[in-house]
């Protein structure tokens, strides 16, 4: 059958095809001369480092950009796609990174926004026919138990994503386009999402996928692409690609693994912070924990697992309901940050952009936002000692920027977390708990963040707790792991394999 | 060409092009005020451009640049106040009162003061405790102190004749009127604390990403109910102020201060969403106001022209902003 398929698609040739597309901004060539297309019943993936040009690509095919030369075929025929409107009549649609939902509207409003049947009656919305296209399109995806009256902003974020596609997915659709929907998704949220794509491509649209993630991407793509400083240097049938191929094209150099330097604590390490029979009202539940100077725990958990609580707990963002944190010796005072900052703790929230930076403000505020008391005499800021520190911490993390006056938002995301990391190293904090601190950055910074990471906990001796989502990061830096579910520990061990891990962080029940 | 000299390249643009739009915001408004002075000057040829008309300006903007002084980081904070024309009301009133009961006149002042302040504390615990928005919040003790001031004076204007407010009104250093050097020591403090304080820093912090500067050890709390209680307590000297300008108390006298203060922050450049705005852009938009209502006086217009005038400038000041930040950002 996906010979017959195979055949199908060369006869008919690509239903969305972009030719020799290039892109200057201001001084950066953002693409030259990229040519992808994409056939009915297809999934390319797109991969790349941040800055590659995959959003860039991604915006020009929506006719959200428009390219400076190439041309544009859909089915064949040149379009010109100088509009959204225009990408949209030729059933190109598109969902990006941020969802563009209203979160206080319902479902069935969502899924047909902008599109709402009509009555005879001028201005009046025909409910009934709504309500039946609405359950019609979700069916059409297999979608049935979603709540078709339920509000969209108190959705699971996959709900959010399935209900954004479904939206996009009007009559007329012939590729879709998703620009990293599964970036703030855990990987059992992202599975469910690459089944999605599949029954819409079976469905015979062509899909793009723009993902960072390439265990995802190697599962579902059909076609990959690889992307480097605007410029195609890559293309893999499904049987051709493997992660080291893609990551060697990403990068321009090969090598995937980072320099794994081992760790040196023994049983008698000195005890960081231990946590004695924690529980919150937000989804923990008498949790214990040790986490010793000089080594990286790795807490690994799937969404709902109280993964995220259990970090913004030990930084003292909530009070326990019960429970002791013990902190060199003494009970850390609950539900105070300021206290636990006090005791040399420091927290990299998950939500980058909305926990983490003033992205208004310089690298150099946002780098001793949580350190400039120390850095002034009688409430007045030393302007140089926070110069030296600022540029110092922007240096030694090679933050990559020319002056450290530049808005944050200047910066790669990649870089934008390692000035969340140098916010605290500034401090000087002995613990560091960091949650997700690799969400949605490319794959450079994340093996410079790993080295980082190690080398703090095994040279430097700071006691490091990563939080993640991501089944591989845990496995590759950490030294010892524990795995949450439903609120618990379930899995305590020192070099557990990936099924054991993924056992306890989806099936077991905690005893 | 290599990635980093790409990079390089990148961000010497985005430098570039913020320049160019915070000169537009901010000398924009410069600009605004010194065609304004030109234009008043050839209509009033003779007496427009002079030290004793300068001062007569200065005078007048001293209520609404000591209360906008106090605004600027308010609303950079997050947050807004629209009631402090209630507590210049009710301070006003309550020198009225006080005086008539023969109280010595600091102390009527002081009282008078700590009355108005009080009303920032309720604000700031309405907000910040209670959670209520600060929008909602000080319309609602707006409305219920200005009801108040009515109340308590029966809607009588009491004049006062008290040699305490003739001597603020009068003394001068160097010839320049106590008053003006009390509005240009509040705005030099304000400015001073936005600049080169830890709790400047702070409050754009909190404007900016509330959640970050929480998770940073940053008190979101004690700070914004601080800047409610200094927000009112400068409506609460603008008061006193003007009950010795007018040498009278009136429960009216707030009224035209309602939405004026919040004007002048944002006709300066401060960003109602918050953690963007500047105490400088809104010295300027004060010096705005107080050229335009001395000019339409000169040349005899009507004061209704003047509010006129003053809305299409904060709408064109509001547009010239967005306008660039557009150009920024592309």
């Amino acid at each position: 059958m996906v010979a017959i398929d195979q055949q199908d698609r060369a006869r008919k040739g690509p239903i969305l095809q972009l030719k020799s597309i290039s892109k200057r901004y201001g001084g950066v060539q953002a693409l030259s001369d990229v040519s992808i297309q994409v056939h009915a019943g297809e999934i390319l993936c797109l991969v790349g480092e941040n800055g590659a040009g995959k959003s860039t690509l991604a915006a020009i095919a929506a006719g959200l950009v428009s390219s400076d030369s190439g041309q544009i075929f859909i089915d064949g025929e040149e379009v010109v796609l100088n509009s959204p409107r225009a990408a949209e009549i030729a059933g190109i649609r598109l969902t990006s990174q941020e969802l563009q939902l209203c979160p206080e509207l319902d479902v069935m409003t969502n899924v047909l926004l902008g599109h709402y049947p009509r009555k005879k009656i001028p201005f009046l919305v025909d409910y009934a026919s709504m309500k039946r296209k609405a359950e019609e399109r979700l069916a059409s995806l297999g979608l049935e138990d979603i709540d078709l009256f339920q509000n969209v902003g108190e959705m699971p974020v996959v709900y959010r994503a399935f209900v954004q596609i479904a939206r996009s997915l009007t009559p007329g659709a012939k590729v879709l386009i998703t620009d990293e929907p599964t970036a703030p998704m855990s990987d059992i949220e992202a599975t469910r999402l690459m089944k999605l794509l599949k029954t819409i491509c079976d469905q015979g649209v062509g899909i793009i996928f723009v993902s960072h993630r390439l265990d995802e991407v190697l599962n579902i793509a059909d076609r990959v692409v690889v992307l480097r400083d605007g410029k195609l240097v890559d293309e893999m049938n499904k049987n051709e690609g493997n992660k080291e191929r893609i990551v060697s094209s990403m990068l321009g150099h090969s090598s995937v693994d980072s320099v794994r330097t081992s760790s040196t604590i023994s049983a008698n390490s000195e005890i960081a912070m231990k946590v004695e029979n924690l529980t919150t009202s937000n989804g923990i539940f008498d949790t214990n924990l040790t986490l010793k100077f000089g080594e990286i725990l790795g807490v690994y958990g799937i969404a709902g697992s109280g993964r995220d609580s259990l970090g913004m707990t030990l930084f003292g963002s909530n009070k326990p309901t019960s429970g002791k944190i013990i902190v060199g010796g003494d009970e850390l005072k609950l539900g105070s940050i300021k206290s636990t900052m006090d005791m040399g703790i420091g927290y990299v929230p998950a939500e980058r952009r909305a926990q983490g930076l003033l992205l208004e403000r310089s690298i150099k505020e946002n780098i001793t936002l949580a350190f400039l008391r120390k850095l002034s005499k009688w409430g007045l800021i030393q302007a140089k000692s926070e110069n030296v520190s600022g540029q110092l911490w922007a240096d030694n993390l090679s933050i990559k920027t020319e002056n450290i006056e530049n808005t944050v938002l200047s910066l790669s995301g990649g870089n934008q977390q390692k000035v969340l990391l140098s916010r605290w190293l500034l401090t000087g904090c002995r613990i560091l708990i960091l949650d997700d601190p690799t969400r949605g950055v490319d794959i450079g910074s994340k093996l410079e963040i790993y080295e980082l990471l190690q080398k703090l906990a095994h040279k430097e001796r700071v006691a490091v707790l990563v939080i993640s989502s991501d089944i591989e990061e845990v496995l590759k830096i950490s030294d010892r792991i524990e795995v949450m579910r439903n609120g618990k520990i379930t899995l305590s061990k020192t070099n557990p394999t990936q099924q054991e891990v993924a056992r306890a962080a989806y099936l077991e029940e905690a005893s | 060409m290599s990635r980093r000299s790409k990079k390089q390249l990148k961000s010497e643009g985005a430098k570039k092009k913020i320049d160019i739009g915070s000169i537009l915001r901010s000398q924009g408004l410069l600009l605004m005020l010194i065609m304004m002075i030109i234009f008043f000057r050839f209509q009033s040829p003779e007496y427009f451009l002079t030290f004793d008309n300068a001062i007569t300006i200065l005078v007048g903007a001293t209520a609404l640049g000591i209360m906008a002084s106090a605004q600027t980081p308010l609303i950079i904070s997050g947050g807004i106040d629209v009631s402090v024309g209630s507590v210049v009301a009710l301070t006003t009133v309550m020198v009225g009162k006080l005086l008539a009961t023969g109280m010595a006149s600091w102390l009527v002042v002081l009282l008078a003061i700590l009355i108005g302040t009080s009303i920032g504390l309720l604000n700031g615990f309405i907000v910040v405790q209670l959670g209520v928005n600060p929008f909602i919040t000080t319309l609602g003790t707006m409305s219920f102190f200005s009801g108040l001031s009515f109340i308590l004076s029966a809607g009588q204007t009491v004049s006062i004749r008290d040699p305490f407010f003739d001597w603020f009104l009068y003394s001068k250093v160097l010839k320049i009127p106590v008053l003006v050097i009390i509005v240009v020591f509040v705005i030099a403090l304000a400015y001073f604390v936005e600049r080169k304080t830890v709790v400047g820093r702070n409050i754009f912090a909190i404007g900016g990403n509330r959640e970050a500067a929480r998770l940073s050890g940053i008190s979101t709390k004690m700070l914004p109910l601080g800047l409610y209680m200094v927000s009112s307590l400068s409506a609460a000297i603008a008061g006193v102020v003007l009950v010795s300008q007018l040498g009278s108390a009136s429960p009216q006298l707030g009224t035209s201060y309602l939405l004026s203060v919040v004007t002048a922050v944002i006709l300066g450049g401060t960003s109602l969403a918050g953690g963007r705005g500047s105490v400088a852009g809104t010295a300027i938009a004060v010096g705005i106001l107080a050229t335009l209502s001395n000019g339409f006086a000169q040349m005899q217009l009507p004061s209704y022209g003047q509010t006129t005038a003053l809305g299409a400038a904060l709408i064109i000041a509001v547009l010239v902003d967005q306008t660039s930040s557009k150009m920024k950002n592309k």
